[in-house]
């Protein structure tokens, strides 16, 4: 991977590099969370699910040999050095950042960008009486529900699913706008190559990624504003809750009243795990009420423990991020 | 079912006039119920045989494959031709889409699976509940030691297809020596019978070329020259990094559309590469054996190896992606020491080591194992096929002779001065023929030098108009994407 691109990821301030590579392959844990809430870097969680870690070592290393980094091996943590901070200035002024990304609120993009090419290309061949193509999606969850809204669309919809894709993708900046038209394909328009893109576009293939789902990002941002009901906005689904399944069901307990001891008790997890569900609600959940009696009842049987000094830690960040 | 009715069907269902050689003898071989072993030469249509089969069997299909890309590609094919519902299940799906596929296998005809995802008992178990039609084992030279792609995951197919009980076994491959095809049948179909069809691996439409030089610029020079005439062009490098370089330095040089393609590309951008390829809206792809196995674009008309490949196996592969058509092609091969070296230097970095091996099984902390993902992926697919550590390291030894020697008996080739189409033939085929060596055979460069050679031979250009490089804006876009743009919302 282009080394240079991890630089927005890290600031003066030391930032621990492992919870950093967690945060954007996805990893969940109270621990990456909490690091991904304190580095201000929670929207970009699963941000690149396929990095490996010998890649990203390799991209710190070359950072560190640029005297861009610094590393503090004790700790483990790197902060970018006054060069660096130089060079993530000069980044960020390029505007290949995707600085309006939010995994919370748009869902994982690999699938959010399969659904438009998707959709795209079903229509537009629907339309040039195209019927034999292999589809733009590789996840058969993507084609399923696809095919599902597809069947459902009549005339009219499908008429203002075009509409409504051009009015947004033409409120983008140009260069987001033409990004974004020119990745789109189908039997009647067969697009352009990445490496075409790039070349045009003067960016490297690592930066022409990142800057289309710079892209994607504003076009899902500006898509909330489309009615319910616009077809567009149908093919993709809202985002789903941001808890994990396990601390769904333990949060949603929690909120329905139900004592701790009694929820303990009914559960086959151990009590440990099912506070570090708490505490991911308290991550996660945006009204999350730190200040709810059963859970200062529950701070007061142990305030020096884990739970209760992470729920500080992170009801501080929260305040400070607010 | 005869040969004529076959041959009704295949003119009906795939618009095609005549079988290729081999694939009406194994179709009616599996239709009378016989397991078969097909080695037939690259763009023979070896996925034809399974795809014709789907009406004619009951059941699913499953076809293992060794590459994802492959698999992909199959899929694609299968998707747009509308011959079934098809579906892939690899490492690369996540839980929520595997789940979704093992529920939903009854509703497929073709299931594209890797072979270690196959090997998991949780995907056998289901496949036991499942009425399984037919069993293809492709790349099925995979399965031998002595071929230069052994996979040890290949090996446990064999025990896979009694669990699952297909109803007819299909193997196919395009490189198999006599002693791969001995490996193949006894892996894959034990002591059964099997009907076998081997075809010779000679392609006279491709001329083959091998081109020396003395320096890494004389190659650029000698594929500007090359680069002039608008030919549909496919260029091997050994690496990412050299595709992403070649491709740049061609823009930069030629008013060529051209672009890389690798397996660090994601799926859908390799697949982009493909179509704008096939549709002849790119001239010219500069590649890594990534793009190799299953694609099929028939008018490659100049294919040039920039750096050498490991064998003969591999270079079959590659240059049976031209002259799909029938019509001529030009397969060049440059020839430079230095790639031999580096070529052998890759080859000794890549050797797994006893002491690896051993730590592997041992558990112990080993630094090439954290630094090198591929080698323990090789070790974790040994694992997974119940070698011991004794076994791996007597297997590994033995392998890594094996390509040592493969890469020294295909510099000799490289090297030669006796027809190279004979040479390639003597190496695969069973009973080989004699080549009629002639002026559209072979040559090298110390021979007949390159312009000759190119007023010789009459290879057709592309005639569409050439694509435009420029990028569209996306006002120009909508147009060419929908219909009906004007359209009022009562409509």
């Amino acid at each position: 991977m282009q080394a240079d691109l991890l630089l927005p990821l890290f600031s003066r301030k030391p930032r621990r590099y492992q919870a950093i590579y967690y945060i954007l392959t996805g990893k969940r844990t109270v621990s990456n969370l909490l690091a991904g809430l304190t580095y201000d870097l929670l929207p970009y969680f699963h941000f690149y699910p396929k990095l490996l870690q010998a890649d990203y070592q390799a991209a710190l290393q070359q950072l560190m040999s640029q005297q861009y980094l610094k590393v503090q091996s004790e700790t483990k943590t790197i902060r970018l050095t006054a060069l660096g901070q130089l060079a993530q200035v000069q980044l960020l002024q390029r505007q290949i950042w995707p600085q309006t990304y939010d995994y919370w609120r748009d869902g994982d993009w690999q699938l959010q960008w399969e659904r438009l090419l998707l959709s795209v290309q079903v229509i537009s061949n629907y339309q040039h009486q195209q019927r034999h193509y292999a589809p733009l999606a590789t996840q058969p969850l993507v084609q399923a529900e696809i095919r599902q809204w597809f069947y459902r669309s009549g005339r009219r919809q499908q008429h203002q699913f075009v509409k409504d894709l051009i009015a947004t993708v033409t409120g983008l900046p140009k260069d987001l706008a033409d990004l974004l038209a020119n990745s789109l394909r189908s039997n009647a328009y067969a697009g352009t190559s990445d490496f075409q893109l790039g070349l045009d576009l003067n960016l490297t293939a690592d930066e022409l990624s990142l800057k289309r789902i710079a892209a994607l990002s504003q076009f899902m941002h500006d898509i909330t504003f489309l009615p319910q009901q616009s077809p567009l906005r149908q093919v993709f689904p809202a985002a789903p809750s941001p808890l994990s399944r396990g601390a769904e069901h333990t949060y949603a307990l929690w909120q329905a009243d139900q004592p701790w001891s009694t929820i303990v008790q009914n559960s086959y997890q151990k009590e440990g795990t099912l506070l570090e569900h708490l505490l991911e609600a308290a991550i996660l959940v945006p009204d999350f009420n730190f200040e709810s009696l059963p859970l200062q009842q529950l701070i007061a049987v142990n305030p020096e423990s884990y739970f209760a000094q992470r729920l500080s830690e992170i009801q501080a960040q929260r305040r400070k991020n607010d | 079912m005869t040969k004529q009715t076959l041959q009704a069907e295949l003119k009906t269902r795939f618009k095609f006039t005549e079988f290729r050689p081999g694939q009406a003898e194994l179709l009616q071989a599996i239709l009378d119920g016989q397991n078969a072993l097909g080695v037939l030469p690259t763009g023979s249509g070896k996925s034809l045989i399974y795809q014709f089969l789907a009406p004619h069997i009951e059941g699913l299909f499953i076809i293992v494959s060794p590459l994802i890309s492959l698999m992909s590609d199959q899929l694609e094919r299968i998707q747009a031709a509308h011959l079934g519902k098809a579906t892939v299940l690899n490492s690369r799906l996540n839980a929520q889409d595997r789940r979704y596929i093992l529920a939903h296998l009854a509703d497929y005809k073709f299931l594209f699976v890797a072979p270690e995802t196959l090997c998991q008992p949780q995907i056998i178990r289901r496949l036991e509940e499942v009425n399984i039609g037919l069993f293809v084992v492709d790349e099925a030279h995979c399965i031998s030691g002595w071929g230069p792609d052994f996979r040890p995951d290949y090996l446990r197919l064999g025990t896979v297809s009694q669990q699952i009980k297909p109803q007819v076994t299909l193997a196919l491959t395009a490189t198999a020596t006599d002693q791969v095809c001995t490996d193949i049948k006894h892996q894959l179909f034990s002591h059964q019978a099997v009907y076998i069809y081997r075809d010779s691996v000679d392609r006279p439409n491709l001329y083959l070329r091998t081109e020396f030089v003395q320096r890494d610029d004389d190659k650029w020079q000698i594929l500007q020259q090359l680069l002039v005439p608008r030919w549909p062009t496919l260029i091997y490098v050994a690496t990412r990094k050299q595709a992403e370089e070649l491709a740049l330095k061609i823009a930069g040089a030629t008013k060529r559309p051209v672009a890389f393609y690798h397996a660090g590309m994601d799926n859908l951008a390799r697949q982009q590469v493909q179509q704008l390829f096939m549709r002849d809206q790119l001239d010219v792809v500069v590649a890594t054996s990534a793009f190799g196995m299953g694609i099929n674009k028939d008018n490659v008309r100049l294919l040039i190896h920039y750096e050498m490949p490991a064998n003969f196996e591999n270079y079959l592969q590659e240059i049976g992606r031209a002259g799909r058509d029938g019509q001529q092609a030009l397969t060049l091969i440059f020839v430079h020491q230095n790639d031999f070296q580096r070529l052998l230097t890759r080859q000794q970095a890549n050797q797994i080591q006893p002491q690896t091996v051993s730590h592997f099984y041992h558990q112990i902390l080993d630094a090439t194992l954290q630094d090198s993902p591929s080698q323990l992926d090789v070790l974790q697919a040994y694992q997974r096929a119940d070698f011991t550590e004794d076994e791996v390291i007597a297997t590994l030894t033995k392998t890594q002779r094996v390509r040592a020697n493969q890469v020294q008996q295909f510099w000799r080739f490289l090297n030669s001065t006796t027809c190279l189409r004979q040479q390639v033939c003597d190496y695969f085929d069973h009973q080989s023929q004699t080549i009629q060596h002639d002026e559209h055979c072979c040559s090298t460069s110390q021979a007949l030098t390159l312009s000759e050679l190119l007023s010789k031979l009459t290879l057709p250009t592309l005639t569409t108009e050439s694509p435009t490089t420029q990028l569209l804006s996306a006002g120009q876009i909508w147009p060419q994407l929908f219909v009906d743009l004007t359209e009022t919302d009562e409509s």
